[in-house]
């Protein structure tokens, strides 16, 4: 009955989703994150408010018919009308880890790989925990495998297996700095992951923090360079929600826009032309 | 999975618990400096740039389109700013692939600040800062954002920066063997010399006149220094927006600040180290030790007391040549710095008295000049370059580096600082600064209680704890009181005298205590007047120097008898100030 198609976001800057108020832990500005893997998300209210809104700017109209009418006062049931492109959260697929020591390597687990799956459609099984390819560069260990550090300790790679198969298109990831580790372990490496900053109001004439008025808080939010997927669902083709036959474009998602966060690249694929 | 074995030893630093022996940062462990071991910080250091990218060049260059523009600029010496991740020490927040990052929140900051000062000068119309930053009573947004800057060039050598308080080792503390509390060297992490490359994008499309207004105001932004430490030299770019109160150019020479790796750095905080020890010494003969204080904090800024001052003297040192190299040869070989470059002082926030302003600008050069006239700046500035005025003493070149020499360095400089080019002139000049500093105690509304001066300070600059002695040298070769410091100044004679020295004594001091004495060979330079032109006095150099020796009697035995040979008039030294 839906015409399928999903979207790939790569963060270009930090991403910051705000949680509600009620998450937020004294003064750490907490990201949104998935109740199950405890991972950053984007919701799908928040896409679909990008590409309203992006779209209303280009084709006023437009988004009313794609989007779903606004309620009007006055008319029957308000006005509104369903939407021909529905969207769902994305979730992340792939993210980067820092660690000194270490190359940057990017980190999924089967949870999030296996909603990555059914969203690209893809043939092949979900990686097993621990899996790398051979390329990757860890520390050797003398009669077995890699072994790498993270915040929760050391974890060995277990399995070698191709992960070029698991590369979102649209990226330039590097299959060999790609590794699946445990359902259990991934909340503990994304709270590794998250791009973190102190936050404080300087007074106005002198380099000095105000501690009258500015408070001092801390920002968290997904790397640059990750990677999330968000399914699409379409009554109707001919979507066209970029510039004319784009089938990418820049996105600014989340809060804190005006300080550099938010830019990302957005792709879409699948039947919604 | 099976055990790794000694698992505890290969947990990075980053991740370990801030108690010795597992990651203690910001301390330095002398036991490890001995044994030549790496220090917990070098190791954190070294593991964070092990593998460690750099931003690829697609991302390094300037772009200029209607919606997204960067821009690089280079910072003149470090860069420091914290990220406040750890607890233990300053490091930059860290961004994509492990790489420091200058945080567009950091920038926004500074933007607005300029924005708004620029409004209210009347350079930009009113509402400009509402537009690109969003108007805080409104609530909306601006049209700009502010992408922070990475740094493009290599920014992973020279991370470690040693911080090394030592204002009251060097005037107050009497036993300088015992260092005073809270003045021992700690670490932290700065960027050297790095190019930043700042994005900022626009919602909509901007005109090229609206981005070229957007640049100036950055520029404006980044001339007031950028991160944290700007009053002492950090975050510079070539151009201040500041007040300037002094201006000099000024060459020198002597031993470099060694890095924890042992490598040779020019730090030019040591001009502010220099002048707020100076402030001190001569605040300290002229008042109480808290007011002296609170003066100093007041000029140069602080952590003292309740609440952390801004001081209100910045500096900026732009060397337009310098020179690292390595002087002596085995465990004495040492990095020397030869520096020629532009003195800047200026005012870090607007004094509304212009009166007051009047008053810091002579304040300023008096010190400085006191600086140049007394002693030299940085390591061994007590003494004179041995390498100039004592070359015999390097025939072995197993021998440490001692002092340093610097001097004015252009006409208009020359002009404006010489003011002693005589013996006779010492007593009037030093009078002057001492006035000088009255009046600028005075017009802060602080007391001037000259009966309680600082008598218990080891270098507080009264008549009765300091005196001035000095002669004129021929040329370089006829400095006297070098050969002082290195075997005695009076030979036994038998039955007649007995031998004097103040070699290897508490006079002259040795590594870890400060010797009572500074030396200087000031250069004298004749300014006449001009009788074409009386606004541009004719400067002539001479080979001649005024040889001054500065003592701070401390009631030894060795400095009494030292004391006494010096009213002798040793090859025509003279007390010039001091009773």
């Amino acid at each position: 009955m839906y015409n399928k198609a999903y979207g790939i976001i790569e963060t270009l800057a930090p991403l910051h989703v705000g949680a509600t108020a009620g998450e937020e832990t004294g003064n750490l500005n907490l990201i949104f994150r998935d109740q199950f893997t405890q991972t950053g998300i984007i919701p799908g209210s928040s896409i679909r408010g990008r590409f309203r809104a992006d779209m209303r700017s280009r084709h006023p109209g437009e988004e009313q018919r794609w989007y779903g009418h606004e309620a009007v006062e006055g008319r029957q049931d308000g006005g509104t009308t369903e939407a021909l492109v529905k969207f769902e959260y994305a979730s992340l697929v792939w993210f980067p880890v820092f660690c000194p020591g270490q190359p940057v390597v990017w980190v999924s687990c089967p949870l999030l790989l296996k909603r990555f799956k059914r969203l690209a459609g893809i043939d092949e099984n979900v990686p097993a925990p621990y899996t790398a390819q051979r390329g990757l560069q860890g520390r050797q260990m003398q009669d077995r495998g890699k072994i790498l550090f993270f915040n929760l300790g050391f974890l060995e790679i277990e399995n070698e297996e191709n992960l070029s198969q698991w590369i979102p298109h649209g990226t330039d990831l590097d299959a060999n700095k790609l590794v699946v580790v445990h359902d259990n372990d991934i909340a503990m490496l994304h709270d590794m992951a998250l791009y973190r900053q102190s936050r404080v109001k300087l007074l106005d004439d002198m380099k000095k923090v105000d501690t009258e008025k500015g408070a001092f808080f801390n920002t968290e939010a997904l790397p640059e360079g990750s990677i999330l997927v968000f399914p699409i669902a379409l009554k109707e083709k001919g979507w066209k929600p970029f510039n004319e036959e784009q089938n990418s474009c820049e996105l600014y998602f989340g809060g804190l826009e005006s300080i550099g966060f938010g830019r990302c690249l957005v792709s879409l694929a699948g039947d919604y032309q | 999975m099976r055990q790794i074995p000694d698992a505890y030893k290969k947990v990075p630093m980053m991740f370990r618990s801030p108690i010795p022996g597992r990651s203690q940062l910001q301390y330095l462990d002398k036991d490890k400096k001995k044994a030549r071991e790496a220090q917990d910080v070098e190791k954190w250091v070294s593991e964070w740039t092990d593998k460690s990218q750099l931003i690829p060049e697609e991302n390094a260059r300037d772009v200029e389109t209607e919606t997204f523009q960067a821009k690089s600029y280079q910072v003149s010496w470090r860069f420091v700013t914290n990220g406040g991740q750890d607890d233990g020490i300053v490091r930059p927040v860290i961004g994509a692939s492990g790489i420091p990052f200058y945080p567009g929140s950091s920038m926004k900051g500074a933007f607005r600040q300029a924005c708004e000062q620029a409004e209210q000068l009347g350079e930009i119309p009113e509402g400009t800062c509402n537009i690109y930053c969003g108007n805080e009573t409104d609530i909306t947004p601006g049209c700009l954002r502010f992408e922070g800057a990475y740094p493009t060039n290599d920014w992973r050598e020279g991370l470690l920066d040693l911080v090394h308080p030592q204002q009251g080792w060097q005037v107050i503390t009497p036993d300088t063997n015992k260092k005073p509390n809270g003045e021992s060297a700690y670490a932290q992490i700065s960027l050297d010399r790095p190019t930043l490359r700042f994005a900022i994008s626009s919602a909509k499309p901007l005109s090229s006149q609206q981005w070229e207004q957007i640049w100036q105001i950055w520029e404006k932004a980044i001339a007031s220094g950028l991160g944290s430490k700007v009053s002492g030299g950090y975050g510079q770019i070539n151009q201040t927006s500041h007040r300037i109160l002094y201006k000099a150019k000024l060459k020198g020479q002597g031993q470099a600040a060694k890095l924890i790796d042992e490598t040779g750095e020019f730090r030019p905080n040591i001009f502010r180290a220099a002048l707020r020890g100076h402030a001190l010494r001569i605040f300290g003969g002229l008042t109480d030790e808290s007011t002296a204080q609170n003066l100093v904090q007041h000029l140069f800024g602080g952590i003292q007391g309740n609440e952390p001052t801004v001081g209100l003297l910045g500096f900026q040192f732009q060397p337009s040549q310098l020179e690292i190299e390595s002087f002596g040869s085995g465990q004495y070989a040492q990095p020397t710095y030869d520096v020629k470059g532009e003195l800047i002082w200026f005012l870090t926030r607007p004094i509304a008295d212009p009166n007051q302003e009047r008053r810091l600008k002579n304040l300023v050069a008096r010190l400085m000049q006191f600086a140049m006239i007394f002693g030299g700046f940085g390591k061994s500035w007590r003494r004179v370059d041995h390498r100039i005025f004592f070359e015999e003493y390097y025939e072995d070149t197993y021998k440490a580096l001692i002092g340093c020499h610097w001097q004015w360095l252009d006409k208009s400089t020359k002009r404006r600082n010489v003011k002693v080019g005589r013996t006779e002139k010492i007593a009037e000049f030093i009078d002057r600064v001492r006035d000088t500093a009255r009046e600028w105690i005075q017009c802060q509304n602080q007391p001037l209680n000259e009966n309680q001066w600082a008598s218990d300070w080891r270098e507080a600059w009264h008549p009765r704890n300091v005196q001035v002695w000095g002669r004129v040298a021929e040329d370089m070769d006829d400095s006297v009181a070098v050969h002082w410091f290195h075997k005695s100044y009076q030979q036994r004679i038998q039955g007649i005298q007995s031998e004097g020295s103040i070699y290897k004594s508490s006079v002259t001091g040795k590594l870890g205590q400060i010797s009572l004495i500074w030396h200087r060979m000031y250069p004298v330079i004749l300014v006449k007047k001009n009788p074409e032109d009386p606004k541009q006095p004719i400067v002539k150099n001479t080979c001649r120097y005024l040889e001054l020796i500065t003592i701070f009697p401390d009631n030894s035995k060795e400095c009494d008898r030292f004391l006494e040979f010096l009213h002798t008039h040793p090859e025509n030294f003279q007390l010039l100030w001091g009773e």
